[in-house]
């Protein structure tokens, strides 16, 4: 019995062995192409067929969260008003209905109504109910009216209405699930009661400033209920839930300081004076009330005597109290995105947008800011929410995560998904667009079937076997396609630098003997001494050297693209190259002419073109003048000689990339200071101990150097890109120590028909950028000027944008160095619609792809060239 | 029913170590902090405010640099909340911050990707073990002579070579070049279908040379240590055949370690290979556990901590008794 088990067994094993030979030769013949695209031939003859490296999970235009979501939103979703290209003549299609590729218009556009029909501003209209000013009236861009197409339709037939609109926006904006993206709608268009629509009901111990702007109002209020503090969130534990008041935030107090060292600097030092009163008396304010205050004397004078130490301007009090605040509950009507008929929704803004020209006809930004609202499927979404787990209170939504939970009203539905594997999107029948002239004879691709090939060498072998359509150029094999025939390069928006910790009262306490990095000059020297092309070749594989806050990649004024000399291009303008040329040692003689050091140009744009960023010899001064400074103020600095300056360049991960980076500038830092007063002294150390928290750490100052942050996005809203840098309540500034609340700049505005015109001002750095984008009066600036895109010349936006800028990196917390670049190596099944990059369509994208073989066509000219496309791809133009 | 209680005792011990284990784990990841990474135009008021609403932190504010703190709720109040979730409403909860499983139900997730992980273990096994097993045996009835030392070739180059290489080896030239074998896993859950084992196989030979290896080595030894036993001789002396008596008492006695070994390899590689997974995008669960801690995933962490805790010592109970099987000296629990 046991010897025939064995046999068995024995005969099992080699069955199997057996079978799986024989069938790997048996199908050895096979065309592998007919298999690999995860088992499936799409019954369709025109599949685009790509990759991702990471599957997209939650594709919930309410809650998605990273790029890899948008690849199946994108394609689910329309858009009110769309980009399309402008074509010689205005003629789009050929005379056999075609589109007429030929004759794209490289850098040109047009904005048409897609999903919309019409827009219409209606701020006087809506002035009564919602509260508009007759400023704000004669201003207008407050109050849009967008009518809706008749004939939308979700991919099941179900018809889409005004009222979908209305109840997607109260649905993004429900406290109850906090989702993701209902901050687009107080964050970059600034929706009318968005934000307390989805704060209401949320309570607890806040800075008074936070939610009140008036003091008399507040203590008129609850004057019982507002409390003195100066303490920190840990002795404001207990009573107070660890909030404190706004004026250790405003003033850049160290979190670690205690009520008592504050009251000791107030009392010692003072801000606008020292306080009238001792430690002991300020300490014994805290905690009291404000009518506990008032009402005792001795307290009430100390009270006085610390205000006055600070206030400069109405309604600083606010910056000592706590208050117990409860947003107050909203009513959805109170929101500004309504359903007003069937078919029309308005807009109500608190910051105005201008979307039409002076024609009526719509302006990019329509379908920049305004392209489109969220919407979710009703009753789909209804039964995809998910009540919150025990131990928890946050509602979620399974909505757009799976094949059976998605609704699309674009131009594709998703049909197959798993997770981990794969996906398929196919032609949505029911979109509008499919009938509309606006999109005929476009949306070639039927089918784009997506695969999770998450390996890189995996990646490539899928491309040049003819698997898949198109693939990321990365580094390894850049020399090999840089110059293909099939290679397209794409500006990013992304740009880095290297930013410097440099907040006095953190680096005198860290124990690195570091205070020299508060003193500007020596971070100056740190700009100048850096050889950024090298630094970039050193350290990345396509990107390109940057000097300032943006790439090349931003448009100041996309609209007059055609027929400006810089394109609109800010990298290219007069003003942005001026102000490069200022933040980096250049001066401007009154002739025109440019001088750095000893060398003069004849112009800016000689002047521009000469500069790199990287002057060692100025550097190596400014070294000399830093350590001179930090020496004769050894206290103010806390440098001790004795010791070596240590500057520690903290990053979230050790690998290859993060030392290569450091040892550059570890490298650059050394040679700098040699032949100075400095050399020796330095020693720059490599952490990266600080994973995902290396933001936050760096911004506490765990650090000193954290090399390669940056920002991207808003390419055709530069302006708005500034709040990366000067916007404290964005919660993006590195440079946290920097209060632009306070710096005050003054600048004479251009000369114009605006207000403001021509007029020297003097405002804070924050109220300058409110200003410049039209949000001001939303942020309850001092100065209210309107000088958003489409209110004033954007002439003069750019000069004033450039100023800021300027003023940026002459701070150098930030040392610009890169402008992201990528490449994509497109295969020979689909052609792009153009050659030239357009700045709004790319390079067509899905919608103008030309197919050059049909699914089974390229399957047969992959064979013919021996089922490898390295040499075909590799050629070159 | 010596036996039967020793079994029992293990199995006592067993969720005793289990619970003691997964209250480490709970506390362990609890005890990392919470990073929030603010995009443009995000609100960290949202961010801070959904974690507050998931039971995870309290007290969440903005310090004066700008940054956040929070205070950790309770690690002890977080895990009844957890044990209850698990036991009384058998919810072991959704992703939340993996980028590929958010709004998932960790189980759902975790089924799903088990099976493809498992069956590329278990063909790689069932080609692995009878192969390494028959080199092995060869080599050491063939000591010293040709087939050996060829044999002890072919185990130093598969040993040397780590699964990455082979992977690639085998991708390139198999799959790539002659277009033996699809490049990647089909999509689809039919896996019991002949596209899909074959889709399977070079992600199986890259898993099981480096276990065929293993096993010859290891038995080679173990059974030329065997072989020279005085046992063997008596068995020789008495009148078996050398084959007779390699396969009744050599084999036999040489097995006591090897059969732990694929046993305790197996529930090794039940965890998935996160390179061969990902160079062949197995939709496993090979970099689950991995990602779930980097991001902090802690319902995905929980369950996937239980349970390779749970195989792992299921297999520790199994592997133990299995000796008594293989050798009917050894007797688990008798005095």
């Amino acid at each position: 019995m046991a010897n025939k088990l064995k046999k068995v067994a024995v005969f099992a094993v080699a069955a199997v062995l057996g079978a799986t030979v024989v069938g790997a030769a048996a199908c050895a013949d096979e065309n592998q192409f007919e298999v690999v695209p995860g088992g499936v031939m799409l019954e369709g003859n025109q599949t685009y067929r790509t990759y991702t490296s990471v599957m997209p999970s939650n594709w919930n235009e309410l809650t998605y969260e990273d790029n890899n979501d948008t690849q199946i939103l994108n394609y689910l979703t329309s858009s009110f008003y769309e980009f399309d290209y402008q074509f010689e003549d205005g003629k789009k299609y050929n005379a056999d209905g075609s589109v007429n590729y030929d004759g794209i218009i490289a850098d040109g556009y047009t904005v048409n109504y897609s999903a919309a029909t019409a827009l219409e501003d209606v701020t006087e209209e809506m002035a009564a109910d919602w509260g508009y000013t007759e400023k704000q009236i004669a201003t207008g861009g407050y109050a849009w009216k967008i009518t809706l197409r008749e004939d939308l339709k979700w991919d099941d037939g179900t018809p889409i209405d005004a009222s979908d609109f209305e109840y997607s926006m109260k649905e993004m904006l429900n406290p109850d699930f906090q989702n993701m993206r209902a901050s687009t709608y107080y964050n970059m268009i600034q929706v009318r009661n968005a934000r307390n629509y989805l704060y209401q009901g949320q309570s607890g111990w806040f800075a008074a400033a936070d939610p009140y702007d008036d003091f008399a109002a507040l203590v008129a209020e609850q004057g019982d209920k507002v409390f003195f503090s100066l303490a920190s969130p840990e002795e404001n534990t207990a009573n107070f839930g660890s909030a404190v008041c706004n004026f250790r935030t405003a003033f850049g107090v160290p979190a670690e300081w205690t009520a008592k060292q504050i009251a000791t600097y107030l009392v010692e030092t003072g801000v606008n004076c020292k306080a009238d009163a001792t430690v002991d008396e300020i300490l014994a304010l805290e905690g009291k009330s404000y009518n506990q205050i008032i009402a005792d004397a001795n307290l009430k004078k100390t009270w006085e005597a610390v205000l006055a130490t600070w206030k400069t301007v109405d309604n600083e009090e606010l910056d000592f109290f706590l208050v117990d605040y409860t947003y107050p509950e909203l009513s959805y009507d109170e929101v500004g995105v309504q359903a007003v008929s069937q078919y029309e929704i308005v807009i109500c803004l608190d910051a105005p947008i201008q979307c039409l020209d002076e024609e009526g006809n719509l302006r990019y930004e329509a379908a920049y800011s305004l392209q489109s609202l969220p919407l979710v499927k009703e009753d789909l979404y209804e039964q995809c929410k998910q009540q919150p787990a025990t131990g928890s209170n946050l509602w979620t939504t399974n909505y757009n995560t799976s094949v059976e939970t998605t609704a699309s009203w674009g131009p594709y539905k998703l049909t197959q998904f798993q997770s981990g594997t794969s996906y398929t999107l196919s032609r949505n029948d029911n979109w509008y667009g499919y009938g509309d002239e606006l999109y005929k004879n476009q949306y070639n691709v039927k089918d784009i079937y997506c695969m999770r090939i998450e390996d890189v060498n995996t990646q490539w072998m899928a491309f040049l076997g003819g698997m898949i359509d198109s693939i990321g150029l990365d580094p390894d094999h850049k020399d090999q396609y840089r110059n293909s025939a099939y290679t397209y390069f794409t500006p990013g928006t992304g740009s880095f630098g290297i930013n410097i910790y440099a907040n006095l009262e953190v680096l005198k306490t860290n124990g690195r003997n570091n205070g020299i990095l508060a003193i500007t000059e020596f971070r100056e020297a740190l700009s100048l001494g850096l050889d950024r092309d090298e630094y970039n070749t050193e350290t990345s594989t396509s990107h390109q050297t940057c000097l300032g806050i943006m790439g090349p990649s931003y448009y100041y004024d996309i609209e007059n693209s055609a027929t400006l000399e810089d394109h609109g291009v800010y990298r290219e303008s007069k003003y942005a190259k001026e102000g490069i040329l200022r933040a980096y040692g250049y001066t401007e003689n009154g002739d025109g002419t440019w001088s750095f050091g000893t060398t003069k140009y004849d112009d800016y744009e000689a002047a521009y073109a000469a500069c790199k960023g990287y002057s060692p010899a100025a550097a190596k001064e400014l070294i000399e003048e830093a350590y001179k400074i930090l020496t004769e103020n050894a206290a103010e600095y806390g440098y001790d000689s004795s010791k070596q300056i240590t500057l520690l360049y903290g990053t979230a991960a050790d690998n290859a990339n993060t030392r290569r980076a450091y040892e550059y500038v570890r490298d650059y830092i050394t040679d700098l200071v040699k032949g100075t007063s400095l050399e020796g002294k330095i020693t720059v150390n490599f952490d990266a101990s600080f994973g995902s928290g290396w933001a936050d750490d760096f911004k506490s100052g765990a650090y000193d150097i954290a090399d390669g942050t940056g920002f991207g996005g808003g390419a055709f809203d530069p302006a708005s890109f500034l709040q990366c840098y000067l916007d404290p309540n964005a919660g993006l500034m590195y440079s946290t120590w920097w209060d632009t609340e306070k710096e005050m700049l003054t600048y004479t505005m251009p000369e114009g028909d605006y207000e403001g015109a021509g007029e020297e001002l003097t405002m804070s750095l924050y109220n300058w950028y409110c200003c410049l984008n039209g949000i001001a009066e939303a942020n309850e600036q001092p100065n209210l000027y309107n000088w958003g895109a489409g209110f004033v010349s954007e002439e003069v936006r750019l000069q004033l944008l450039a100023k800021l800028e300027e003023v940026v990196i002459s701070k150098y917390y930030t040392i610009f160095t890169t402008s992201q670049y990528s490449a994509t190596v497109n295969g020979a099944k689909w052609s792009y619609a153009s050659e030239d990059y357009n700045v709004f369509l790319g390079y067509g994208g899905y919608r103008y792809m030309i197919l050059n073989y049909g699914d089974k066509e390229f399957t047969e000219f992959v064979h013919s060239q021996g089922d490898n496309l390295e040499s075909l791809y590799q050629r070159s133009r | 029913m010596y036996m039967f209680k020793y079994v029992m005792k293990r199995i006592g011990l067993l969720i005793m170590t289990f619970c003691i284990i997964m209250v480490m784990c709970f506390v362990l990841i609890k005890m990392l902090p919470i990073t929030v990474n603010i995009q443009m135009g995000q609100d960290a008021n949202i961010m801070y405010n959904r974690l507050e609403a998931l039971g995870y932190i309290q007290n969440a504010h903005q310090l004066a640099n700008g940054t956040w703190t929070y205070d950790n709720v309770p690690v002890m109040i977080q895990l009844g909340t957890y044990l209850r979730r698990i036991f009384l409403e058998g919810d072991f909860g959704m992703g939340i911050n993996m980028p590929e499983y958010r709004y998932q139900p960790v189980l759902d997730v975790f089924v799903e990707k088990l099976p493809p992980t498992i069956l590329i273990n278990i063909y790689s096994t069932l080609i692995g073990v009878p192969i390494g097993l028959g080199l092995g045996i060869l080599a050491a009835l063939k000591k010293n002579k040709w087939q050996d030392q060829l044999i002890n070739v072919v185990i130093i180059l598969l040993i040397s070579l780590p699964s990455i290489v082979m992977g690639l080896i085998i991708q390139y030239v198999f799959c790539f070049s002659l277009g033996w074998f699809p490049l990647i896993m089909n999509s689809g859950y039919n896996y019991f279908s002949w596209s899909m084992f074959r889709s399977m196989l070079p992600a199986v030979f890259s898993l099981c040379f480096g276990s065929i290896a293993g096993y010859a080595r290891f038995t080679r030894a173990e059974l030329t240590e065997v072989l020279t036993s005085e046992f063997m001789l008596l068995a020789r002396t008495k009148g078996l055949t050398r084959g007779q008596a390699t396969l009744r008492h050599a084999m036999r006695n040489s097995m006591v370690p090897i059969f732990p070994s694929i046993l305790s390899e197996f529930v090794a590689v039940l965890s998935g290979s996160l390179v061969i997974e990902s160079m062949f995008s197995i939709p496993g669960v090979g970099r689950l556990y991995l990602d779930s801690i980097n991001s902090l995933d802690y319902d995905f962490f929980m369950l996937l901590s239980g349970f390779y805790t749970l195989v792992g010592l299921a297999a520790g109970i199994i592997i133990d008794i299995s000796y008594g099987f293989i050798d009917p000296r050894i007797r688990m629990g008798a005095k």
